[in-house]
């Protein structure tokens, strides 16, 4: 118990400390794991512990839920900033728990690594997980999206509630065999415009079998209502559908199980952001916010994670859509997005570091971004900078983009002054966290 | 008219490999020939010039290595009669003898090279490489993703310089046979090397008779010489 006590002593002051520095919340966890290993099975939890884990969408779902809970009343908190190891859900726990290990507040939402919520499980079960998707990202720690299906499997305790989404076909798969899944589903074609096929497909075929999968209809990568005819493997029957997009009012649909129906107004109303709003819906549903009430909370939910930023480039509207680095799933979203604006479009991409947090020259991913649909009449001038802009160029080569709007520069200054230059229209810049502080820093001021 | 058969261009389409497709076809194209690249697996092999098999999941490597067996005796003719032969990513390992699988269960391979393949998934490998090849001066650079060990009793395509070969304690990596090119590395490796992709360009024109005149891939190179310093200097 002593060991206990002084872990949280430690991860608070740690904390408080290094909030005034401006450091990061992984430490303090880290020292408290070093001071009591097993501290997260000592402390004890609140009832409403709710965890969230997939490839994309996980800090997004998080923030939906945490806020909405705040605005129903429920004491709550998360891990906002993504430390989503097991050392950061250390500090987030600890640093509100009373010294005798009590947690104080009414609920907790922690956004949690796929690779680590395993680590983190062994030591208490979340009552509810919710798994978004199972998409290629960050290849070169997770190997591929089968890998990590096998690896979130084994963080599934028989106690907790799953909340899976039933349109991608791994993740549907977590809930085979397990009373205690409901679903969630968005309907397919109930989005305007047509769906293209992108440079890969893991939708060909059944993730579990390798039989062909048959697709009723797809919103978006492997998300839609599908069937395996060999193994079984199918969208399983879900609870909570999105069943109707209203573009006009920015609001969609959801149908529950029982016929009742609630009309959510969503900030963005693209197709990933659309199952983000649908799965903090399910979650905060089960947690008990009665319906009305909580699509009330959900609809004056305002974004602040900064995936979006507008600002001013020399005269032109500009945009900063911050996308993953290794995860082409989360860069074709951002294409799709540009394609869809103004008549008069200029995009620049910037890969200047890999990761943040590793080193890595691994650019393999970048053919798996469809580039080509940059060839729109609509798009007039490409910029590709940063250290891996010749690579992005040699795949810009292979794509058959007109070579003549095309322009690549390493140095991010220089590549301002291009910019400032050649511009055209409206602008749009494509990169990721890793990289967000040095572009605003150039193409911000 | 180089004809390119590509197997299981959606089933071993991870870590973006059919750019390696993308690099031959832009290359040749360039040097003024036509390719054309195939899709369906066909009953006979011997209209193509070049055979390409890219990575995929473990899943995804037995499905491919099951359908492709039926197809192993014509394989085994083109590989002796010295087609252009491509495997990047895991696609080696079903050319092999076996594959021991991590729950101890034996994958019989299509046994066209003298290899075994071991999984081990509690220890995955993954690393930025370097190699060399006798082929040609210039560095290799690219990625391994793999979750198994390979002893490989065959004369290697490159030396590990930095990096991971076949497995933990093999300074090699990969095979060359006749004009079989087998690696692991991923990067696509084609897109990642110019040298490497103007090697295997030169044994296409020279089996089809031919003449092979350079091509310059400017953005390829350049990226090349960026991956390599990075790496060389590890960062």
């Amino acid at each position: 118990m002593i060991k206990v006590f002084l872990a949280i002593i430690v991860c608070k002051w740690l904390r408080s400390v290094g909030k005034v520095f401006g450091r990061g919340s992984s430490l303090p966890g880290k020292i408290a794991l070093k001071i009591c290993p097993e501290v997260l099975s000592k402390v004890k939890l609140c009832e409403n512990v709710v965890a969230i884990t997939g490839s994309n969408g996980k800090t997004s779902t998080t923030e939906l839920i945490c806020d909405t809970l705040q605005k129903c009343e429920i004491d709550v908190v998360c891990n906002r900033e993504g430390s989503n190891q097991i050392e950061g859900v250390t500090t987030l726990i600890l640093c509100n728990c009373d010294l005798r290990g009590r947690f104080k507040k009414q609920a907790i939402v922690m956004e949690t690594d796929e690779r680590f919520a395993r680590k983190i499980f062994e030591f208490f079960a979340p009552k509810y997980y919710i798994i978004t998707n199972i998409f290629r990202d960050q290849l070169t720690r997770n190997r591929h999206p089968e890998w990590i299906f096998d690896v979130v499997k084994k963080s599934i305790s028989k106690t907790t509630r799953l909340i899976l989404n039933a349109d991608d076909p791994l993740v549907s798969a977590l809930g085979q065999g397990c009373e205690n899944a409901t679903y969630y589903s968005v309907d397919s074609n109930i989005f305007l415009g047509e769906r293209i096929r992108e440079i890969y497909d893991d939708g060909s075929f059944c993730p579990i079998c390798k039989w062909p999968l048959r697709y009723e209809g797809r919103n978006f990568g492997t998300l839609g209502k599908f069937t395996c005819e060999n193994c079984g493997n199918k969208s399983q029957h879900s609870s909570f559908t999105v069943t109707c997009v209203d573009a006009e009012n920015k609001a969609v649909k959801i149908s529950g199980d029982h016929g009742d129906e609630h009309v959510i107004k969503v900030q963005n109303l693209n197709p990933h952001s659309v199952y983000n709003v649908l799965a903090a819906f399910v979650a905060c549903f089960h947690i008990g916010v009665e319906g009305d009430k909580l699509a009330g909370a959900l609809s004056s939910h305002v974004s602040t994670s900064g995936r979006l930023t507008e600002f001013d480039f020399c005269g032109h509207r500009a945009t900063l859509l911050i996308s993953k680095h290794e995860n082409p799933v989360s860069y074709d979203r951002s294409i799709e997005y540009a394609l869809n604006q103004g008549q008069e479009v200029a995009v620049a991409i910037v890969v200047n570091k890999i990761s943040r947090k590793y080193f890595t020259s691994e650019t393999s991913w970048l053919w798996d971004i469809n580039f080509e649909k940059l060839k729109a009449f609509k798009i007039k001038k490409i910029f590709l900078i940063g250290r891996y802009c010749y690579d992005l160029a040699t795949r810009f080569d292979c794509a058959g983009v007109e070579g003549n709007k095309v322009f690549v520069e390493q140095d991010l200054e220089r590549a301002r002054e291009i910019l400032e230059r050649e511009a055209a229209g409206e602008l749009f810049i494509i990169t990721c966290f890793a990289d967000k502080q040095d572009v605003m820093k150039i193409f911000g001021k | 008219m180089v004809k390119i058969l590509h197997l299981f261009n959606d089933l071993m389409n991870l870590y973006g490999e059919n750019g390696n497709m993308k690099m031959l076809q832009m290359r040749l194209k360039m040097g003024g020939i036509a390719a054309e690249i195939e899709t369906k697996m066909p009953d006979n092999l011997s209209d193509y010039d070049v055979i390409y098999i890219g990575s995929g999941t473990e899943r995804s490597l037995y499905a491919a290595c099951e359908s492709l067996k039926p197809l192993a005796g014509r394989l085994a003719e083109r590989i002796a009669n010295g087609a252009v032969i491509l495997l990047t990513g895991n696609s080696l390992e079903m050319f092999g003898k076996r594959i021991v699988l991590n729950n101890g269960r034996v994958l019989d391979g299509l046994g066209l090279l003298e290899l075994e393949t071991k999984e081990n998934f509690e220890q995955p490998v993954t690393s930025d490489c370097v190699f060399d090849c006798d082929l040609f001066d210039e560095k290799v650079v690219g990625f391994i993703n793999k979750s198994t060990e390979l002893s490989v009793a065959e004369k290697p395509l490159f030396s590990v310089d930095f990096g991971i070969g076949n497995n933990r304690n093999d300074k090699f990596e990969g095979v060359l046979r006749e004009n079989l090119f087998a690696t692991h590395l991923i990067g696509p490796v084609m897109a990642k090397n110019p040298a490497f992709l103007e090697t295997i360009t030169k044994r296409i024109l020279a089996n089809k008779g031919v003449a092979y005149e350079e091509v310059f891939l400017g953005n390829a190179r350049k990226a090349h010489e960026v991956t390599l310093q990075a790496l060389l200097n590890g960062r």
